[in-house]
């Protein structure tokens, strides 16, 4: 009878401690299955979703935009409007200057060169964008990301206040830099991303501070407000800048790119006419993930140099054929490496 | 005219004392750019004056600059130093002349000051000249003086052709060519960055990258 208490007391003191140590198994498993769990999904589809739903939601946030030592804050707006994308990208620190999207067209505005269009711009250089540019579906090019890139998910993290899953993207040559991107859980909108070179040093970070998703932007957000500070005239009447003068034309000579690396295709217009060469319209590259684009003049104007500023990398090569010199720059994302070797794979075609 | 060379001529002074902002160096090379060849020419010798005041005030030359003389009187001095006792004989065939000896392990002493003279003087002479050409006036990292670059165009579309590029027109007009360079520098990275912002599903971001190019 005695016992019988002691018996029962032990009994309830063992089975409390065996309820929290399953209890303690069990919080301490959600972590260890968490990536499990979240990797049974595919980490393309869900790059996937993040470009769609980048250019779906209404969404406004502070970032930190860093490359090596420096680092700019900045604001960004986007919305729907009437079915059409509105965006605005405003620097908070340095120079007063902000980008701002109306559906495809693009204009930069700062207090040196006041606005520029940059669809004009690009068009007077003849390169082109279909209209549907910036909302077109990138299944394809996420589907392919495996063939360059080791694709995975590598866990999960806190940005900004909110759960996000990280996508490791590491690259299989070294002609392109590796990528560590933090996804939301809920949205899959990207809050974090990191680009490293190949000893894993991080070239560049952006990263949200602070973000709100899906609330109603306000029109006074999506206005430009360098714009009013300048003087200027209206968005909707945007200057072309003319600080430079027109690109010389090399009479019906058109340019050929030799060498890529692998997995990146042309993009544009020339992609689709099946052209591998411009007409001195810059030739552009991506691979999905990754985008170089490629300028030829036929002059020597630009001399020779490499200059690299975080992940963007410029490289101007002079070269001389049995017609003259002209000058190669390559601008991109891209190593060093890569932008040599595409610049000097670059010649001149003769149209007949 | 007399107020817009003064106003430049006080631009450069205050480009000399690390005091002007990117914006005011832009628009001083612009009007450098539209003015005379003869107004440019006074300018930039009024520079390299500025440069050298700044330099002596800032304590650049560790100091103050060596005397024209001073490799001969480091010379003379070495001359009238007393000789040391020679301490390898293996190294007597080389340093057989009476009073100069080898230090240990190696070249006599005598001959290291020379050498050191010898770059000295080269240093300082080198550094006058490139002042005096009025180099580096704000010019743009991007400026074509590199004279070991090479030039090839290696396909069976064109000849290959191996010329050293030489920096034509290296003294005349490099701020403008520099300036040039870099507005058009500044137009590729815009399209390049409308480019990478339609192709990798980020949106407006990639655009973030431009402006942190240009700032150096």
């Amino acid at each position: 009878m005695i016992t019988f208490p002691i018996i029962c007391q032990s009994r309830k003191k063992i089975s409390t401690r065996v309820v929290l140590v399953l209890c303690a198994c069990a919080f301490m498993g959600s972590f260890l299955l968490a990536p499990v769990l979240v990797a049974a999904e595919d980490p393309e589809q869900w790059l996937m979703d993040m470009s769609d739903n980048s250019a779906q939601l209404n969404y406004s946030g502070s970032l930190v935009y860093t490359q090596g030592s420096r680092m700019d804050t900045m604001r960004i707006y986007h919305g729907i409007k009437e079915g059409v994308q509105h965006e605005r990208l405003v620097h908070m620190n340095g120079q007063p200057r902000e980008f701002i999207r109306r559906g495809n067209s693009v204009v930069y505005i700062d207090g040196v060169n006041g606005v520029t269009s940059l669809d004009g711009q690009a068009r007077r250089a003849g390169a082109y964008f279909s209209e549907t540019d910036f909302s077109s579906s990138y299944a394809a090019r996420f589907a392919a990301l495996r063939e360059p890139y080791e694709v995975s998910f590598d866990g999960r993290d806190r940005v900004a206040g909110r759960e996000v899953a990280l996508i490791t993207l590491m690259p299989k040559d070294h002609y392109r830099h590796g990528f560590e991107l933090a996804l939301d859980k809920s949205t899959k909108l990207l809050l974090r991303s990191l680009m490293m070179d190949v000893n894993g040093r991080v070239l560049e970070r952006f990263e949200y501070t602070q973000i709100d998703i899906g609330n109603e932007i306000a029109d006074a957000d999506l206005a430009p407000e360098v714009l009013n500070k300048l003087a200027s005239k209206p968005i909707g009447q945007a200057q072309k800048a003319p600080r430079t003068q027109s690109r010389q034309h090399a009479g019906s000579a058109s340019w050929h790119v030799g060498w890529v690396p692998p997995a990146f295709t042309l993009s544009g217009d020339a992609r689709v006419s099946g052209l591998v060469s411009g007409h001195d319209r810059p030739l552009m590259y991506s691979d999905g993930l990754t985008a170089f684009s490629v300028f030829v003049e036929d002059n020597a104007n630009l001399g020779q140099h490499s200059r690299r500023r975080g992940a963007t990398m410029a490289h101007t090569l002079v070269k001389e054929d049995k017609t003259g010199l002209f000058s190669v720059t390559v601008v991109g994302e891209i190593p060093l490496v890569a932008a040599e070797k595409i610049a000097n794979s670059v010649t001149r075609a003769q149209v007949k | 005219m007399n107020d817009q060379l003064d106003s430049q001529l006080s631009a450069l002074s205050a480009l000399s004392d690390g005091e002007m902002t990117e914006l005011e160096l832009r628009s001083l090379l612009k009007q450098l750019e539209n003015c005379s060849d003869a107004e440019r020419a006074i300018q930039l010798q009024k520079w390299s004056r500025y440069q050298l005041v700044s330099e002596a005030l800032n304590d650049e030359r560790g100091g103050h600059a060596a005397q024209p003389n001073f490799a001969t009187a480091v010379a003379e001095a070495i001359v009238l130093e007393p000789s040391h006792v020679q301490a390898d004989a293996d190294d007597s065939t080389e340093f057989d002349a009476p009073g100069i000896v080898a230090s240990p392990g190696g070249a006599p002493l005598w001959s290291r000051f020379a050498v050191a003279a010898t770059v000295t003087l080269a240093v300082i002479v080198g550094v006058q000249q490139y002042q005096l050409n009025g180099a580096a006036l704000g010019s743009s990292t991007l400026a074509s003086d590199d004279t070991s670059s090479y030039v090839t165009a290696p396909t069976s579309e064109a000849l290959a052709v191996q010329v050293n590029a030489q920096p034509v027109n290296a003294n005349v007009d490099l701020a403008s060519d520099g300036l040039r360079a870099q507005e058009r520098l500044h137009e590729y990275l815009l399209e390049h960055a409308n480019h990478a912002a339609r192709q990798n599903g980020q949106g407006i971001v990639p655009f973030a990258r431009v402006a942190n190019f240009e700032e150096d």
